[in-house]
């Protein structure tokens, strides 16, 4: 579902030439010619029924795939048996009692959420920056060649980067040799408990901050020249353009963005450091979801699968709550 | 001269039918299975799909098992689908009663099924229908059998496991040798032998992953075993890493990571990355069971050279004397039969017809040994899912033959197809030093091979098996893998200095608050039941 929504959401952005605010705020925004008379429901619909019937694929493949199956959750509360299927026995909370008496669950919770936050924000800041350094450069071409590059690693499967780095990252490692040759100490970048929740944001950030990048060169590229030419005649520098002019442009995207990847507080990434971690990190690199497939996801216990998803659904969905409300009150953004 | 004839008639046709009776009677009730159907019977499975190299025009539902089902019994078995992520869509199957009508379940499944009455009670088709050699697999593993059966009734077809493999001590030999030391017989020698290995590798010399599996293996030097439970003090049984022993054996580990004889980044390594180092000659020494060859021995060979291959030794121990190897329980799924299906008959002939191939046809003089190899060429036998089990027996069986027949120059004492195989693969690797065949050397055919170890381990009993034996208690399920993490992270500390040796103590309190004394608790009482 939030994929979904991202999806549509970056559609939005990359066709650029939309305004952003617009785009998003028309619900609300009442007026202007077509509403002035505020018209029964039934004769708007009778306008407006192609763009409904336009809407219905979409309407019922999220009904199909993401609210028929929510019957589902009804597996968090059994004691799940395949062969009994959604009749399986009710054991209540059972579930959720059982995972947080598990040791370490706890734990394992923190880990996600530092990893997680670290990555959000990383996620955040490096692309910001790294378009507003890219939308810099005046040859297309240079600036084209870049944006590719960075964004390459993106459609990388974790499953494959993992090997790439764990020969990189090893004790006798290309970086490790870089970092001996310069007179420092090498570094066990996957083997320390203290570094490890450390390589994982920064291989992380690393690997994905070339799609937020082309993200916010979309956004710089619907900014109005008119005002920058506004600001040249008042005699601002660049600096000051990107202060007062870019920066506050674009951060209607920002917010956005962070809205979005705040549903994945819980979300640490599972491929990433279940190809690269081993148990002498586990103190502070297991995350939720490598914890719970360790606990028995391999032995088919659905249930609990389930009860660890609807958990991490909730926190998340009330962390979106908070944030968009926060967005709203506090910067003056809405999405809807 | 009539009544003559009529009497010599009679008393002929008598011998005939004695004859007869005597003929069904040795072979007994349960060769009844030879017998094609008249009418063509159709079972239906699924498989997991796994890229076998099929002979063209050939696939898994159509090679040379199911052409010899269809010509020699009469069944033909349809294929309901393959999947890559059998468990998974098994699962979905379950759920959704989409069943065929044999298939092969784990253990959790197993149980599902039955308690939800969907699986056959094959109590008497078995009686009937299994084949003598079938029943006496069967028998010759009660332990296993038994957790097929529920109050005495049998509902699946345990396939059983390959045998007794104990971890060895694989040494490199061309390094032993230069070396000059003597196969080490003490945890003091092995020292010796590894430092010097070291600084022939000019890197480390024992290699470990990061589960610690040969180190635990290893600890049987101290009379420890990490991942069995045994008998304590008091008499009760405990989990065998948390006995006090262990902490000399982290003492002595923690020594050599100091020293550089494992790795600085063992802790990160999986078994990949164990292969590439021990292919590329930075390591000499490895714990690992007798299949050592095919992991890693043939890559090894090839590159490093046919003096480096590596050998098997006995563990050695702290004290000198002969080690004692643990033994878990171990058997590879169940077939089972759904209740719904016509034919149970059909599915124990398919499965005897499995046994038949690979332990009586050759034996019996029915096929050549070369008849009995279409059958396993290319890994053919593993096509067979669910129709087949493992002879735990017959690793043992294809050594004796292949040493017999090694040492004699008889071939005639090679009774079994697979240990045709396995000589002539011997022959390859000892005569034309062919690095594809140095496996079947290091495992079954050549002097010293891994199985002559595991032969004399087995003959002198020195085995400890694990007090649990059969299906584990739910308690201890419920844990998943994370009780045996707490250790393994905590002894990995140990071993890298990151934590004292005394962590130990705390460690294993940590441990019985975290869910070992539950754990502990309920495996005492399914002991003392």
């Amino acid at each position: 579902m939030m994929d979904m929504v991202f999806l549509y959401a970056s559609m939005g952005l990359c066709g650029n030439t939309i305004n952003f605010r617009k785009m998003w705020r028309w619900p609300r925004q009442k007026g202007r010619e077509t509403m002035q008379k505020k018209p029964g429901y039934l004769s708007r619909f009778k306008r407006q029924w192609q763009y409904h019937l336009m809407l219905l694929p979409g309407v019922v493949l999220v009904l199909i795939f993401s609210y028929i199956p929510l019957y589902g959750l009804i597996m968090a509360f059994e004691k799940y048996n395949p062969a009994l299927g959604f009749n399986s026995p009710w054991i209540g909370l059972g579930n959720f009692t059982y995972l947080f008496k598990q040791p370490n669950f706890l734990k394992t919770i923190w880990n996600t959420f530092y990893i997680a936050v670290f990555k959000i924000l990383g996620g955040i800041i490096v692309p910001v920056i790294f378009a507003l350094l890219l939308n810099e450069i005046k040859a297309s071409g240079v600036k084209k060649l870049f944006q590719t590059l960075v964004y390459m690693p993106h459609f990388l499967s974790w499953v494959i980067l993992a090997g790439v780095l764990m020969d990189l990252l090893s004790a006798d490692g290309l970086i490790n040799q870089i970092l001996l040759s310069l007179g420092l100490r090498g570094m066990n970048f996957l083997g320390d408990p203290k570094i490890f929740p450390w390589t994982m944001i920064i291989s992380d950030i690393w690997k994905s901050f070339g799609f937020g990048t082309v993200v916010y060169l979309a956004a710089l590229t619907s900014i109005d020249p008119g005002l920058y030419e506004a600001a040249i005649m008042d005699g601002a520098s660049r600096w000051k353009q990107t202060t007062y002019i870019t920066i506050p442009m674009l951060m209607p995207t920002i917010v956005l963005m962070t809205i979005l990847s705040i549903g994945n507080i819980l979300n640490a990434g599972f491929d990433q450091v279940y190809n690269l971690y081993s148990p002498i990190v586990y103190s502070t690199g297991d995350i939720i979801d490598t914890y719970v497939y360790r606990l028995g996801i391999e032995q088919a216990q659905y249930a609990v699968g389930t009860a660890v998803g609807l958990f991490k659904s909730l926190v998340s969905g009330a962390l979106i709550c908070i944030s968009y409300y926060m967005a709203d009150k506090f910067a003056g953004y809405r999405v809807f | 001269m009539k009544r003559k004839l009529v009497t010599v008639l009679l008393a002929g046709s008598m011998v005939l039918t004695a004859m007869g009776n005597i003929a069904y009677a040795s072979e007994g009730t349960g060769e009844d299975w030879m017998t094609p159907y008249d009418e063509t019977v159709t079972l239906s499975t699924v498989r997991e799909a796994v890229a076998y190299e099929f002979p063209e025009g050939e696939d898994l539902t159509n090679s040379v098992w199911t052409k010899a089902y269809k010509d020699v019994l009469n069944v033909e078995v349809v294929t309901d689908w393959t999947s890559d992520e059998y468990d998974t869509k098994l699962n979905l199957a379950i759920a959704s009663g989409d069943l065929p009508d044999v298939f092969v379940a784990d253990d959790v499944q197993l149980k599902q099924l039955q308690e939800a009455g969907m699986i056959m009670d094959l109590t008497e088709v078995y009686e009937e229908y299994a084949s003598d050699t079938l029943k006496g697999l069967m028998e010759a593993e009660p332990s296993v059998f038994a957790t097929a059966k529920v109050d005495d009734k049998i509902y699946a077809i345990p396939r059983l496991s390959g045998g007794f493999h104990p971890s060895l001590l694989w040494l490199r030999n061309d390094w032993l040798e230069e070396t000059g030391l003597e196969v080490p017989a003490t945890i003091e020698e092995l020292e010796a032998v590894l430092t010097a290995m070291k600084d022939i590798s000019g890197n480390y010399a024992l290699a470990i992953d990061q589960t610690l599996s040969g180190l635990y293996s290893l600890a049987a030097a101290w009379g420890v075993y990490p991942e069995i439970w045994v008998k304590g003090e008091d008499g009760n049984l405990v989990y065998g890493a948390t006995v006090p022993e262990m902490k000399e054996a982290l003492a002595i580990w923690n020594k050599w990571y100091d020293a550089g004889i494992l790795k600085s980044d063992f802790a990160t390594m999986n078994e990949d990355a164990v292969k590439q180092d021990v292919v590329s000659g930075k390591a000499g020494a490895m714990m690992y069971p007798s299949w050592q060859g095919w992991t890693f021995g043939i890559d090894e060979v090839k590159q490093q050279g046919t003096d480096a291959l590596f050998l098997a030794h006995e563990l050695p121990t702290a004290d000198g004397k002969a080690a004692v190897y643990p033994r878990q329980f171990s058997n590879d799924d169940y077939i089972v039969v759904n209740k719904n299906c016509e034919n149970p008959d059909a599915v124990l002939k398919l499965i005897d017809y499995y046994v038949y191939i690979q332990a009586d046809a050759y034996t019996n003089g029915d096929m050549t040994a070369e008849e009995v190899e279409v059958f396993n060429a290319n890994n053919m036998q593993h096509t067979t899912r669910p129709f087949s089990v493992t002879n735990t027996l017959e690793d043992i069986n294809r050594y004796e033959m292949v040493k017999e027949a090694r040492e004699t120059g008889d071939e005639s004492v090679l009774k079994i197809s697979s240990a045709v195989e396995c000589y002539n693969a011997t022959m390859k690797w000892l005569n034309e030093q062919d690095p594809d065949y140095v496996a079947y050397a290091t495992q079954f055919g050549m002097e010293g091979s891994a199985m002559e170890k595991n032969y004399a381990i087995t003959n002198d009993n020195r085995i400890q098996n694990d007090a649990l034996w059969g299906s584990a208690p739910q308690e201890l399920l419920d844990y998943g893998s994370t009780l045996d993490d707490i250790l393994l992270e905590g002894f990995t500390k140990i071993i890298m200095g990151a934590e004292d040796v005394d962590y130990f103590d705390t460690l294993i309190e940590q441990w019985y608050v975290a869910g070992g004394q539950t754990a502990t608790d309920a495996v005492n009482a399914r002991y003392n039941h």
